[in-house]
């Protein structure tokens, strides 16, 4: 009956302590991986809206190509002229 | 029953308890975090989608620059020369005449061995990390120098024309002279 005893105190006493122990550390890593993650969307968020103008290179690149070949009709035309 | 057991039984309904509510506590937060990083990956596919053109849009932009660049540097070259085209594109480009630039691609890279390894963080967790600040990580503003006076447009006269200057002296070949 004493080791009962003493069994129910180590219970109460150690166990339950270094249980809830180890669960908070859990819980704390969790919430921590919570808030970088919450941190890493509201950064890939404005990635996003600044990322907005970038399919706007395609247009550019029409311009591009068309300024070039005016370029080149320009070039022939300087080339008869001088 | 005794009153031992009664005590053990009521012990282990609390560690159970306990148990219980802090693994659904974890649960839930682990399922916000599944949320996240399924808003996360959704970000980062659209940013892989938008980015996609830039690859090809940049070469056909820089072919096509390098295109007319060479068109009109042929054409230049076929009219005054290869000299006097050198000589006009130095005096009408600044950045032609300004010392060339060492280039930073051509810097060697750091080698592990030079990299400073912080030691280990221990017992952090990812959301308490600091940076370290060193002596030359401090930023101290240097006093800005006081602008010299700039001449007004208006006070501007063209400078008059100097004989045997590179662009007026420039005479176009005649293709035509034998």
């Amino acid at each position: 009956m004493a080791l009962w005893w003493i069994g129910n105190v180590v219970l109460l006493v150690v166990i339950a302590p270094v249980v809830v122990f180890l669960l908070y550390g859990v819980l704390e890593a969790a919430r921590n991986v919570r808030r970088a993650l919450d941190d890493i969307a509201e950064v890939g968020t404005m990635m996003v809206a600044d990322l907005e103008p970038v399919t706007e290179l395609v247009e550019t690149d029409r311009y591009v190509s068309k300024t070039t070949e005016g370029l080149g009709r320009y070039g022939a035309a300087l080339d008869e002229i001088l | 029953m005794s009153t031992a057991a009664l005590v053990t039984i009521i012990a282990a309904v609390v560690v159970v308890l306990v148990l219980a509510g802090f693994l659904l506590t974890i649960a839930r937060v682990l399922a916000g975090v599944n949320r996240t990083l399924g808003a996360v990956v959704g970000a980062v596919g659209t940013i892989a989608s938008k980015t996609q053109p830039v690859d090809s849009a940049v070469r056909s932009i820089d072919g096509n620059l390098a295109t007319a660049k060479e068109g009109l540097s042929a054409l230049l070259e076929k009219k005054v020369g290869a000299d006097a085209a050198a000589q006009l594109v130095a005096s009408v480009d600044p950045l032609a005449q300004a010392p060339p630039e060492e280039d930073p691609r051509s810097e060697p890279f750091a080698q592990p061995s030079d990299l400073d390894h912080s030691p280990a963080v221990s017992r952090q967790s990812a959301g308490s990390i600091t940076l370290r600040e060193t002596e030359d990580d401090r930023f101290e503003p240097e006093p800005e120098p006081e602008p010299e006076p700039q001449p007004s447009y208006s006070d501007l006269a063209p400078s008059p024309p100097v004989p045997g200057r590179s662009a007026p002296s420039i005479r176009l070949r005649d293709d035509s002279e034998p």
